[in-house]
């Protein structure tokens, strides 16, 4: 089986070939070709998974070309962590396919989407499986488009794929940042080692070929690209602003896969991080931050969908928070499991309600439990496995985050995600409360809402379903997961009073703080941004929240504007003075030189006559002085 | 007599043509300096035939040099004709138009 696995990164390739090529006209034949698709890969995936537990492992690999001593290849490497990748990536894009058929239905462009959709799983799983350095920057940069490609898939309403930047522009040029690091982490290690393979690489590490330095300046830059594709600060803006594509593409790219890939890529290359002296620290206090800010601006922010978004980065500060401290795969990976299946199922939740209400602003939302219930129930869930309930997926997954935290003396890190665990719960069913609680806005009555068609209420309730159970292969008691992914540690045989401490207070916290949204949001419904309690309370804290942190401003105002913009000067003043000066330099010698000649035409005659005249003497000369005959 | 004293009369002749080609403005005498040169080529021939005897062919070339002479003479007054007619001068200072 494991073989084929390579099977599961082409077959979505297939299906945006063929929707592109036959099935364009016939919408219902290009969403059921690219399900086909990913079904097969699904299939596969779970197939895969299922070999690599019963201990296969393989690295596929195929020359793609050499160049002297380089070789460079594209391959599969199977291993446990990527096989949970698979699985992942395949079964939530399958759900997200199927949920799509009924978000984007009548859309002119629904056979483009599903084609991008493909197209970007095919890249995701590319990345996923790559075995080398070059592959997996190639799919990243074509993840990075794809994702492009779909937040700015309404092309023709302003603001999303239109200049001024644009959210799609945006999204691209804010990780391109990010990759520019990752781009010169890889030179660095390619000038350093003699392969790009990653196992020959982190052999390599493992002997003591790369020098601490040059492994912790390569691990920063590759952890750049992360924070570029995972929105972490300082790169973190462009998620939020990457809403304004269709709800399955939130769903799936930006909760769930795309911005997985950053956590994916420093749990893939462990081993450089392991071998730096201060890489982890600075992935660990990154991500730790970033979930604080995240999460802060969540608690206010108006626009729900947007709420989620910034969920999803705080989220994302725990993986990398997880990968920091412990140095291992495991934590990180197993909350990237959890959050890809709840987040996925919040955002198609929330999707279902902006197809009913047709809006995702707080003003406009409320009392829609009883139209909606299938919604309000799989967003109820969404929302507790986000908290961190018992026995809801995300709470195994966070607390072994905070655990490890604890247990590698990082107390610091350890009280900030309780902090940011409350804030969590909080904001989260703020949505929920503000959504499906109370009453329907005044404004509003008249307004026709209706539950979600099956094709979308379906994959909610998939998705709910492994939004409670699948947190289970990850319990203290038995922790199947991080055997599955790091066999050589060994597997604690219970939790200790330690972890157990930690598990009530997490708990009691998040109660606490789901009472405290009931509290003010559940009871009465609160109707716009300023009656929010905050800005009535303390509203400078409310504005400098809901402004972001101001990040924004301080992005375009300071650094566009003195630096980007003042470079553009800067570069158009050399271009002006000193290349065209040369160009026009090089003419002007011309010309003079051509000024300078012109006289030789004198028009005269006896001029021309005397000039034939002095080169026969020069010429006779010549041949009577220097030539013998 | 050696070929010196016949070279240097030809030389002398040839220049006098030249000089007065570049100095006369009257394209008629240009014309006539043109013949004097040829003039002084043929002495130089001919000075050669005498001296390289029983060699004849600097005479012989000296009667071809003179009937190109006229030849081309012809073609000269000619031009000269048409040159006179549509500037209406004989100057050739004034006829610089291909000057620049």
């Amino acid at each position: 089986m494991i073989q084929y696995a390579w099977l599961i990164t082409v077959m979505p390739l297939a299906a945006f070939c063929i929707i592109l090529g036959l099935t364009y006209r016939q919408k219902m034949a290009s969403a059921l070709v690219a399900i086909f698709c990913m079904g097969v890969s699904l299939a596969l995936s779970l197939g895969v998974l299922l070999a690599v537990v019963h201990g296969g492992e393989a690295e596929l690999s195929l020359t793609w070309f050499t160049l002297g001593d380089w070789r460079f290849e594209v391959g599969v490497l199977v291993d446990p962590m990527a096989a949970v990748m698979f699985v992942v990536v395949c079964f939530i894009t399958f759900f997200d396919m199927i949920y799509s058929i009924g978000y984007m239905h009548g859309d002119p462009g629904f056979s483009r989407f599903f084609a991008f959709l493909s197209l970007f799983a095919f890249s995701m799983l590319g990345l996923v499986a790559a075995n080398n350095f070059l592959q997996i920057f190639i799919f990243w940069e074509l993840v990075g488009l794809c994702s492009y490609l779909l937040i700015g898939f309404w092309y023709d309403q302003p603001g999303v794929a239109l200049p001024p930047p644009s959210a799609g522009m945006r999204a691209f040029i804010t990780t391109r940042i990010g990759d520019v690091g990752l781009l010169i982490g890889i030179l660095m290690l390619a000038a350093a080692l003699p392969t790009l393979n990653f196992r020959e690489v982190f052999a390599a590490v493992g002997a003591g070929q790369v020098p601490a330095g040059l492994a912790t300046t390569a691990a920063i830059l590759l952890f750049m690209g992360a924070v570029g594709k995972s929105a972490q600060f300082p790169l973190h803006t462009w998620l939020p602003d990457a809403m304004e594509g269709p709800t399955p593409v939130s769903a799936l790219i930006h909760a769930a896969t795309m911005v997985a890939a950053g956590v994916y890529l420093v749990a893939r290359l462990m081993p450089i991080f392991n071998a730096g002296s201060a890489s982890l620290e600075v992935v660990a206090y990154i991500g730790g931050f970033t979930a604080l800010l995240a999460a802060s601006i969540g608690i206010v922010f108006p626009d729900f969908k947007r709420v989620i978004a910034y969920s999803t980065i705080s989220q994302l500060g725990y993986m990398f928070m997880a990968l920091g401290i412990t140095g291992a795969a495991t934590a990180g990976m197993f909350h990237l499991t959890t959050h890809a299946f709840f987040k996925a199922l919040l955002f198609l939740a929330i999707g279902s309600v902006i197809h009913a209400a047709e809006s995702q602003h707080m003003r406009d939302l409320g009392g829609l439990r009883k139209y909606m219930p299938v919604t309000a129930f799989t967003f109820l869930m969404g929302a507790l496995a986000l908290s961190g309930i018992p026995p809801f997926a995300g709470f195994w997954s966070k607390d072994e985050i905070i655990y490890s935290a604890v247990e590698h003396g990082q107390t610091g890190l350890a009280v900030l995600g309780l902090v940011v665990a409350f804030m969590t719960a909080f904001y989260i069913f703020r949505v929920y409360f503000g959504t499906f609680g109370g009453e329907i806005p005044e404004h509003r009555r008249h307004h026709h809402y209706h539950e979600a068609p099956p094709t979308m209420t379906v994959p909610l309730i998939v998705l709910a379903i492994m939004a409670i159970v699948v947190g289970w292969v990850g319990t203290p008691w038995a922790n199947y997961f991080a055997a599955f992914l790091a066999p050589e540690e060994h597997l604690a045989a219970g939790p200790d009073s330690t972890a157990l401490t930690l598990m009530a207070i997490s708990t009691v916290i998040v109660v606490v703080a789901i009472l405290s949204a009931w509290l003010v949001y559940g009871r009465k419904r609160v109707p716009d941004v300023d009656a929010e309690p905050l800005a009535r309370g303390i509203p400078w804290l409310h504005k400098f929240l809901i402004n972001k942190w101001y990040i924004e401003p301080f992005y375009y105002g300071v650094i566009v504007r003195y630096g980007a913009v003042g470079l553009a000067y800067v570069a158009a003043w050399f271009d002006r003075h000193v290349i065209d000066g040369i160009v026009n330099g090089i003419a002007a010698i011309v010309g003079g030189v051509g000024q300078g000649l012109r006289h030789v035409q004198s028009g005269y005659l006896q001029f021309y006559a005397m000039v034939i005249f002095a080169a026969v003497v020069i010429v006779a000369v010549y041949i009577a002085l220097f030539v013998t005959v | 007599m050696s070929p010196a004293h016949y070279l240097a009369l030809g030389a002398v002749i040839f220049a006098i043509g030249a000089f007065g080609m570049f100095t006369r403005r009257n394209v008629v005498f240009i014309f006539m300096s043109l013949e004097i040169m040829f003039a002084g080529v043929g002495v130089t021939l001919v000075a050669f035939s005498r001296f390289l005897a029983p060699a004849v062919a600097g005479q012989v070339f000296v009667i071809f040099v003179l009937t190109v002479a006229a030849a081309e003479t012809a073609l000269g007054l000619a031009i000269f004709l048409a040159l006179s007619r549509s500037h209406e001068t004989v100057n050739a200072d004034e006829v610089s138009e291909l000057k620049g």
